[in-house]
């Protein structure tokens, strides 16, 4: 497997309390990657590890074939950037600002800045500084694909959109990946936002990497489980993983598994234990127990 | 690429470069011409009020280099450096292109100051033993000019982590010195540092000497 992103053993401390301790991330060419997590996690320091913006204190950054910081402008040429804040100069126009940021990148396609200018809606005389949160997101969107990049790096960029925006930014960014065959790490916090076009999921906590898998993976393996008489079960050699366990209903007891396939069923047909039911956890449920149990065996 | 950097630097700035050239013209104009009536008759005063004008000239030098380095840097400083850092162009070579931008959006600063000197100086019909110095004056404004927007453009270039290193070196500084002046009343680390900044061979030496467009 080809990997657009990789590190190997990252360490940086960000300050005295948080740091991201020995990150290890393998991001395959041509996936469609969230990378998850709580706010304050770490996901945000890893982006700007990735770009070079901070040095690592210990491990390795590769990204499309580039190491990083060494070979940082190459990466850069082929990496189209969506920083978790605006970064634009405000005084440009969206003209100016395309025409300047043109100049830096070789493959530039002005025919479809264009017609995205066109279908995004934004006018070419507009300051950048007078656009509103969802133009911002639009130009700065644009300006990431008309590079042509082979790895788009988002750091929450639907962040505080509205759903219409949010929908043009996603139809945008989807027509390019699929016509281009690239490589995009979107971090967010929601979800439901990564569910929906997400082929690969990387779950971050407290400045570690919790899991990292495909999304259907991801999604089958955690299941809901109402399991009756379980009191006496020997859990020590369970073929799955038990995130929670919630006993306050009696005897029957819910419990939040991961790694769950249909053939694991048997394993409860012992001691008067019964399986009631397994349902698919949503994206959601899975990510909060993940974390969940993450953070009680992390303590 | 150097194209499209200067041009979002004299976006940012053409109206400061602009005021700053008519001041930079009017100056020389300024300090003659008013003090010239007087000066007919009273040669040694006209040269010692000409001589307080000079005060302004490296003044000049430093707002302009100082205007000139904040317009270019701010819209980066306020978006943290990170435009500039996302751009596949090694940083040593960035930097350096902004750096000529900058010192290209001060010529005609400096030429307005040259300009205005030699409109100053022409047709005063002055006595025997008395020289104008347009070119002169010109060419040192034009090197301080160079000198402090090197000052200039290294603090507004670096990141707020690097400034504040700046300011707390500089801190301490003064608070050796106080502390030397308190122990030891006869030495003054500051005034010592200064002077040796100051004056040739300092770094700082063209802020001094006469700034004289007229003299003797």
């Amino acid at each position: 497997m080809t990997l657009a992103i990789q590190t190997q053993g990252l360490q940086y401390r960000a300050s005295r309390e948080f740091a991201i301790e020995n990150l290890s991330l393998a991001v395959p060419a041509g996936a469609l990657y969230g990378f998850l997590g709580p706010n304050g996690c770490g996901k945000t320091t890893t982006i700007r590890l990735l770009l070079g913006r901070l040095r690592p204190d210990a491990g390795t950054i590769t990204l499309l074939g580039h190491a990083i910081p060494e070979a940082l402008p190459a990466a850069l040429a082929r990496t189209g950037v969506i920083p978790d804040r605006p970064h634009l100069h405000r005084y440009l126009t969206v003209q100016e600002s395309l025409d300047f940021h043109r100049a830096f990148f070789t493959e530039w396609d002005t025919v479809w800045a264009t017609e995205l200018l066109a279908s995004f809606r934004l006018r070419p005389g507009q300051k950048a500084g007078g656009l509103s949160k969802g133009e911002t997101a639009k130009l700065m969107l644009l300006l990431a694909l008309c590079q042509k990049p082979d790895l788009l790096i988002l750091d929450e960029p639907m962040d505080g959109l509205d759903p219409v925006v949010r929908r043009d930014v996603l139809a945008a960014l989807l027509e390019y990946v699929s016509a281009r065959g690239a490589t995009v790490l979107v971090s967010s916090h929601l979800v439901h936002e990564l569910e929906r076009f997400c082929d690969w999921i990387g779950v971050m906590d407290r400045g570690r990497l919790v899991v990292e898998l495909p999304m259907s993976e991801f999604r089958g393996g955690n299941k809901r489980l109402r399991v009756s008489s379980a009191q006496s079960l020997d859990m020590t050699n369970a073929p799955f993983k038990v995130m929670a366990r919630d006993r306050s209903a009696g005897t029957v007891e819910t419990w939040m598994v991961r790694g769950w396939l249909p053939e694991m069923t048997n394993w409860f047909q012992r001691d008067g234990v019964m399986l009631r039911e397994v349902a698919d956890l949503d994206l959601e449920d899975g990510f909060v127990e993940l974390l969940r149990a993450f953070r009680t065996s992390d303590t | 690429m150097q194209r499209a950097i200067l041009r979002i630097q004299w976006k940012a700035c053409w109206h400061l470069v602009i005021a700053l050239s008519v001041a930079a013209f009017a100056l020389p104009i300024v300090s003659v011409r008013l003090d010239w009536t007087a000066g007919r008759t009273n040669l040694p005063l006209f040269l010692t009020e000409l001589q307080l004008w000079g005060f302004f000239y490296p003044l000049l030098a430093g707002v302009a280099a100082l205007i000139i380095a904040v317009g270019i840097w701010m819209s980066d400083r306020r978006g943290q450096h990170v435009y500039a850092l996302l751009l596949p162009v090694p940083r040593w070579r960035y930097i350096l292109y902004r750096y000529a931008g900058g010192l290209l959006l001060l010529v005609p600063v400096a030429l307005a100051l040259w300009a205005g000197a030699v409109v100053a100086t022409s047709g005063l019909g002055l006595p025997p033993g008395i020289r104008v110095y347009p070119h002169a004056l010109a060419a040192k404004f034009a090197l301080t000019l160079l000198l402090l927007f090197g000052f200039a453009f290294a603090l507004m270039s670096a990141s707020s982590r690097t400034v504040g290193i700046a300011i707390r070196i500089l801190g301490l500084f003064l608070a050796v010195h106080v502390a030397v002046l308190l122990l030891s009343p006869s030495t003054n680390l500051l005034w010592t540092t200064v002077k040796a900044l100051g004056t040739s061979p300092g770094p700082l030496a063209p802020l001094g000497g006469r700034w004289m467009l007229i003299d003797a």
